[in-house]
């Protein structure tokens, strides 16, 4: 077992109930890395994210994070210990203002990371929008303030749930170029896409998953597109 | 005549205080936690008989037995959702009515065992006493002066913490997305529970203006849950400052209804209330 990796997942399982979602998944991450976790909708890609910081069934197998055991932790302390999930689809509290939604991630962080005024640094066109509402923010904006909740609990494995999911690709290329700046603060990250040439565009490492079940895992350029389209898919 | 009038309107206006300070824990109680607490009223004679015993059987002035009642209160509420009500919090309708129907019960048989039917009341010498008169004929009792007063500060006081302070966004996220507020690592059960201290503290203040101004007995709890039901869904949960509108409705309907014939007093509340939730059943002050 290397010692160097920030997120070591062993033999996870991830069960709904009766319904096994996920099988024996072998998973890491380095500090500084960027892994692309891809495959086709219902694969378990949001599940096995989501187990990581226990808020989906119930896992079982093991997640070392800094080598410490973490599953079955809360995710509270989860994220207070240093993984933090950008959500599918969001999940702002609409009401709150944009400030309110950000100041959420910093207390529920470990406040030693990023700061609000680095974020807007990063993040000009929010700086603006402070006071709004985050329900009468554009998508793309929704997304940079998820983004943002997430950045401020200073994390060290980032967790990104289809970031691009319903946004222009303006927008997307925005939120893609943060990744590089961040790996290169020692960050490691996590992105979970179905537009796998985007994903394999920035990631160092890739995992398929198929059925819940990892087909495929390797360095982007290590596949042929026929490779990798099958391990998608499946065999059809 | 007309001053008879005014007299009753004033009066009405003054008794919705009383009524407001009844609701308001309620109204936290549902919007935030989304707890239908059934014993709302039972806390607030619970909370009376605290006061029975410390100015009684401790002899405590009460002032400062309203002083230790508050953290006795918010404790008990605090404790309350962590130890019992949080099993039931998030799990549809049914149980959390259930479980607060059971305390309901609980609460005022364990009050008849320990301090009999008796009706008590609290005496606040010159405060139940004096009178100001505002006009000729016109007067004001100082006491429900003081309680409408009281209502409007810890309306203001509330609003502020909710929608003014880093502790209310956290209550406003819980209460508008509980799982999203777990899924980022808000811990829901203890700002639950926090939630329930501040209205174990309201319930403090309730207890107390209440035992000025009325008597009460252990089974005095569903009365006070009625009224605080009805300022609710008058008021609309969406601003704070709608129960105070729907507590002064309220009280004004009694007040005028006692004036043409007592025993209407109470009726017209409740007709006032249902009046109202047939024409506009988004509440009053609610955009529909
Ligand atoms: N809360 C849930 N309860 C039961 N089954 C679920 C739940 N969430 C997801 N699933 C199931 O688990 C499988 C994986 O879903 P998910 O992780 O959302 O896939 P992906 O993110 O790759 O689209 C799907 O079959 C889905 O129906
Ligand atoms: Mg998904």
């Amino acid at each position: 077992m290397q010692n160097d990796e920030l997120l070591q997942v062993a033999g996870m399982s991830a069960f709904y109930g009766q319904f096994r979602a996920l099988t024996e998944i072998d998973f890491s991450v380095a500090p500084g890395e960027i892994v692309a976790v891809i495959g086709a909708n219902g694969a378990g890609k949001s599940t096995f994210l989501r187990s990581l910081i226990n808020h989906a069934g119930t896992a079982t197998g093991s997640v070392r994070f800094h080598g410490t055991e973490i599953l079955g932790k809360s995710t509270a302390e989860i994220i207070n210990r240093g993984i933090m999930l950008v959500p599918e689809g969001r999940r702002l509290f609409p009401s709150l203002t944009v400030d309110e939604n950000l100041r959420l991630g910093w207390e529920v962080g470990r406040r030693d990371g990023m700061t609000a005024d680095e974020y807007f640094s990063i993040f000009p066109a929010i700086a603006g929008l402070r006071k709004r509402p985050a329900g009468a923010l554009s998508g793309g904006q929704q997304q940079m303030v998820a983004f943002g909740r997430a950045l401020l609990a200073s994390p060290q494995l980032l967790l990104c749930d289809e970031i691009s999911l319903g946004l222009a690709p303006l927008v997307v290329d925005e939120l893609y170029a943060v990744l590089p700046k961040l790996r290169d603060r020692g960050l490691g990250i996590v992105i979970v896409e179905q537009d796998i040439r985007r994903a394999l565009k920035v990631a160092d490492r890739f995992y398929c998953l198929l059925e819940g079940r990892v087909s495929l895992t390797g360095r982007p350029g290590e596949y042929t597109r026929a490779d990798v389209s099958h391990a998608y898919f499946g065999s059809h | 005549m007309s001053e008879f009038y005014i007299n009753v309107v004033l009066q009405g206006v003054l008794l919705g205080g009383l009524y407001a300070l009844f609701a308001i824990g309620l109204a936290l109680s549902v919007g935030i936690v989304r707890l239908v607490n059934i014993a709302h009223g039972d806390l607030i004679i619970l909370a009376s008989y605290v006061l029975v015993v410390l100015t009684q059987s401790f002899g405590l002035p009460l002032w400062l037995s309203f002083l230790i009642l508050v953290p006795l209160m918010a404790g008990f509420g605090y404790v309350l959702q962590q130890g019992l009500l949080r099993h039931v919090t998030d799990k549809g309708m049914l149980p959390p009515l259930l479980v607060t129907f059971g305390l309901s019960v609980i609460i005022q048989n364990g009050l008849l065992e320990g301090f009999g039917a008796d009706t008590r009341s609290f005496s606040g010498g010159a405060l139940q006493t004096s009178t100001w008169q505002l006009a000729e004929g016109i007067y004001v009792g100082a006491l429900p002066a003081l309680t409408l007063l009281v209502a409007v500060v810890l309306i203001f006081a509330i609003d502020r913490l909710i929608y003014g302070s880093h502790f209310g966004a956290r209550l406003r996220a819980v209460s508008e997305a509980p799982a999203t507020a777990a899924l980022v690592g808000l811990r829901v059960n203890r700002v639950h529970a926090l939630a329930l201290a501040l209205v174990g503290a309201t319930t403090a203040v309730a207890a107390l203006f209440m035992g000025l101004r009325m008597n009460f007995d252990p089974l005095s709890g569903p009365g006070r849950l009625i009224i605080a039901f009805e300022v609710i869904v008058l008021g609309g949960l969406g601003n704070l400052w709608g129960i105070l509108a729907g507590a002064i409705l309220l009280g004004v309907a009694q007040s005028v209804a006692g004036a043409i014939d007592v025993r209407l007093q109470v009726l017209a509340g409740h007709l006032v209330f249902l009046l109202i939730i047939l024409l506009r059943p988004q509440g009053l002050f609610q955009r529909s």
